[in-house]
C-alpha cells in the first residue's frame, strides 16, 4: 500500500525552530543567524556589531563552534553576554542546539541576539534556527564565485556582508563582480562591503541592522 | 556531510507511521531532494542502508528512491518559470529579479508498506 507522506525530512528541526521564534517574538528580540565559511570573519563582524551598537541596543550572542571556546571568549571580552555551543565536530547548528543555549540567555534583557553558525556555507543553509534574519558573511579573499557555488546559503540571505575590503588590493577580485554575482543569486538581499578590521563600511551595516531591531521591539 | 542524521530522520518518521498502520514491511521510501539541498544522494543512500539494516524486519530490503528536484526560479515581474543555471535568479525573459521556486527540497514524498 502506497502512503503519501510529503513532509520535510527536517520536520522536527522546523518544529523546534518555530518554538525558538515564538520565544524571540514574545521577548521582542530580533534573532540573526550568521553563516559563512571558516575564516570569512564572522566573529570579527560580531565584535564590530557588539561595540558599534553598544548603548543603543541590548545584545546577546550564541557562538557555534566545532570544538573550541575561542570565539565566545572574544565576545565575552567585550562584556557582551555569550553562550557557547560546541557541536563536537558537527557541521552546522540546529534548532535544538539553539533551544538548549536559549535556556542560558536572558531574552527579557536583550533586543538583539546574534547567532554565529559553524563555519560552513553548505549545511547551515538547510537548518532553520528560528531566526528572523539570515546574514551571509563572505570575504573578498574567497573570490567572486561563491554565490554560484553555494546558492542555497546566498538565496536565503536577507543581507550579505562582503568582509575584508581592506585586502582588495592584495587580490585579483573585483568588488563589483562579487556584488553582481550575489545579485544574480539573490536580487533582494542588502549588500554591505566592509572591513571588520579597519571599520570601513561598518556604519551602513549597523544602521540597517538597528532599523530592523527597532521594528522588532 | 550530515546525511546520516537525515537518513535517521527518514527512518524514524516512516517507521513510526508504518508501525501505527500495522505494516510489517516497508518496501520502498521515496524522497524529494533538491539540487541545492547540500545533500549527496549517494551518502544518503549509504546511510539509509546501514541504518535500515539495524531496524530489523520493518526495513529489511527497503528500496530508497531519490527524486532530484532541479533548481527553478520564477520571475517576480513577469511570472515566467525558468531553470536556474549560471545566470542565477535573473529572468531569461525580461531580465527581472526572480525568486527560488524549487531546488532546496528535503522531503519524504511517500512510502510503500505492507
Amino acid at each position: 500500500m502506497e502512503v503519501k507522506v510529503v513532509e520535510r525530512i527536517l520536520k522536527v528541526n522546523d518544529t523546534v525552530a518555530r518554538t525558538n521564534r515564538s520565544r524571540f517574538d514574545a521577548a521582542g528580540v530580533l534573532a540573526v543567524n550568521f553563516i559563512g565559511s571558516p575564516g570569512a570573519g564572522k566573529t570579527s563582524v560580531l565584535e564590530r556589531t557588539v561595540t558599534g551598537l553598544r548603548g543603543r541596543v541590548s545584545l546577546a550572542c550564541i557562538e557555534g563552534d566545532p570544538y573550541t571556546t575561542r570565539d565566545a571568549e572574544r565576545i565575552a571580552a567585550l562584556e557582551c553576554p555569550v553562550v557557547q555551543i560546541n557541536t563536537q565536530g558537527g557541521c552546522h547548528l540546529d534548532a535544538a542546539l539553539v533551544s538548549q543555549a536559549l535556556d542560558q540567555v536572558d531574552l527579557a534583557a536583550a533586543d538583539l541576539l546574534l547567532i554565529e553558525n559553524v563555519g560552513n556555507l553548505l549545511c547551515p543553509s538547510q537548518y532553520d534556527l528560528g531566526e528572523h534574519l539570515t546574514v551571509v558573511v563572505l570575504s573578498v579573499t574567497e573570490g567572486a564565485d561563491k554565490p554560484e557555488k553555494y546558492p542555497a546559503a546566498f538565496q536565503r540571505a536577507h543581507a550579505v556582508i562582503i568582509n575584508k575590503v581592506d585586502a582588495l588590493a592584495l587580490t585579483d577580485v573585483d568588488l563589483g563582480a562579487v556584488e553582481a554575482t550575489i545579485r544574480r543569486f539573490n536580487p533582494q538581499a542588502a549588500i554591505f562591503p566592509l572591513s571588520a578590521r579597519t571599520g570601513e563600511g561598518v556604519d551602513a551595516w549597523l544602521r540597517w541592522l538597528e532599523e530592523r531591531v527597532k521594528a522588532a521591539r | 556531510m550530515h546525511e546520516l542524521g537525515l537518513a535517521q530522520n527518514v527512518i524514524d518518521a516512516v517507521g513510526a507511521d508504518a508501525r501505527r498502520r500495522g505494516f510489517r514491511r516497508v518496501r520502498r521510501v521515496t524522497l524529494r531532494v533538491g539540487e541545492w539541498s547540500a545533500v549527496l544522494p549517494e551518502s544518503l543512500e549509504a546511510g539509509f542502508a546501514v541504518l535500515a539494516s539495524l531496524e530489523g524486519d520493518l526495513f529489511a530490503g527497503t528500496e530508497l528512491r531519490i527524486e532530484r528536484e532541479p533548481a527553478r526560479g520564477v520571475c517576480v515581474a513577469c511570472g515566467r518559470s525558468f531553470p536556474v543555471g549560471r545566470d542565477g535568479l535573473v529572468c531569461p525573459g525580461c531580465g527581472g529579479a526572480g525568486r527560488l521556486e524549487t531546488g532546496v527540497e528535503l522531503e519524504i514524498e511517500s512510502y510503500e508498506g505492507e
